[in-house]
């Protein structure tokens, strides 16, 4: 069955201004940039990556052993990498909003946080990744936040 | 007025309504041609945010500068074919074929008054003024495009020329804030500049054009008006 759909030149521009709005929109709320956070910590610590309601966050992390005794990462898959003295190791992490959670729920904090120390992290109505630091262990987080 | 002034006075009517039916043509081209701009803004714009959406859910720095700048240079490719092959020719080509429509006048004119009568007769003044309002407005619009296409194509020339080519021989490293956060408004200010200093005339033209157009109208109908009274045709 051939089904012919016409559509007239005025709906055709309405389209595409819309469109084009929708795209501006996006441009202003998410200026294709990547932001950045890098601090040293020394003896523990712990990094939280939030997504927000209605956010896509891509994190890359890099991790630089600075101290003398090797440093233990416990990544959010439960798996633990172990850095000796002057070795690096990097990660990429995807977080995407909790489904359940209502976007009413304004969220106030940072994106990406570097705790010091041995805080417990509050634990939020937003989705959080979360990579805990022993050792003396430079951090660098570069991210990119896509908001809808 | 001699019949000679009349005739005189026709024949830049004639030129008149033959820049009145290109600027209708124009008009009439104008959705298309915004079809046509807006489809190619449209797809410039996405490719940053499809980009990004990739970027951010794919995250492959090797993959996405490939596919980042085959995106960016399809629809740069693509932007500048809309602009210079459909764009420009379709304004220059609207309304190529209105002087036939006049090409009897010049059989009239030299039959003498009641040629010159059978020509005025033949104009439909009000239908005239229509085509008058609607052409100004095609004319105003084809100008505006003109100076905006004119001032990016020359604003990227200039963009070239200046950051990609000169300064890279002569300033090396070039400062990074003067690449990314003024390149492209100075580029743009030069491209307006250069165009209105090359097009000035043209522009210039067009606008007195406009202006004399209504005028010209009004003059017609009051000669019309007299050649009746004075020969009671």
């Amino acid at each position: 069955m051939k089904v012919n759909v016409k559509i007239n030149r005025g709906s055709l521009i309405l389209i595409l201004v819309i469109i084009l709005c929708l795209e501006i929109i996006f441009l202003l709320i998410n200026p294709p940039a990547s932001h950045y956070i890098g601090e040293l910590v020394n003896g523990s610590g712990t990094i939280l990556i939030n997504a927000p309601c209605g956010t896509i966050v891509r994190a890359y992390i890099e991790l630089t052993n600075y101290g003398t005794t090797p440093a233990r990462i416990y990544l959010p898959n439960n798996t633990v990498v172990i850095l000796g003295p002057g070795q690096s190791a990097q990660t990429s992490l995807l977080i995407m909003p909790k489904a359940y959670v209502l976007c009413s729920s304004a969220f106030s904090g940072s994106i990406v946080e570097i705790i010091e120390g041995n805080t417990t992290p509050p634990i939020m109505a937003i989705n959080t990744a979360t990579i805990r630091i022993v050792g003396d262990v430079f951090t660098y987080v570069n991210y990119w936040v896509i908001r809808l | 007025m001699s019949i000679e002034d009349v005739k005189a006075r026709i024949i830049e009517f004639r030129d008149f309504l033959i820049n009145i039916d290109r600027a209708n043509a124009i008009a009439d081209a104008l959705p298309d041609i915004a079809i046509n701009l807006l489809t190619s803004i449209v797809l410039l714009l996405a490719v940053p945010i499809i980009y990004e959406v990739i970027f951010v859910t794919y995250y492959d720095t090797f993959t996405m500068t490939i596919i980042g700048v085959a995106l960016s240079v399809l629809t740069t490719a693509y932007f500048i074919y809309v602009i210079v092959a459909k764009i420009l020719r379709k304004i220059q080509r609207a309304g190529q074929d209105v002087t036939g429509r006049y090409a009897h006048w010049d059989r009239l004119l030299n039959e003498g008054l009641p040629g010159i009568i059978a020509i005025l007769e033949s104009i439909n003044y009000d239908e005239l003024i229509i085509k008058i309002h609607r052409g100004k407005l095609g004319y105003v619009v084809a100008v505006i495009v003109y100076i905006i296409i004119s001032t990016l194509i020359a604003g990227f020339a200039l963009f070239g020329l200046i950051f990609l080519v000169i300064l890279p021989i002569f300033v090396f490293p070039i400062p990074t804030q003067l690449l990314t956060q003024y390149s492209i408004p100075i580029s743009l200010t030069l491209g307006f500049a250069l165009t209105m200093k090359l097009a000035w005339n043209r522009i210039s033209e067009s606008i007195r054009t406009l202006w004399m157009i209504d005028s010209i109208t009004w003059e017609l109908r009051w000669i019309e008006h007299d050649l009746k009274r004075l020969y009671r045709i």
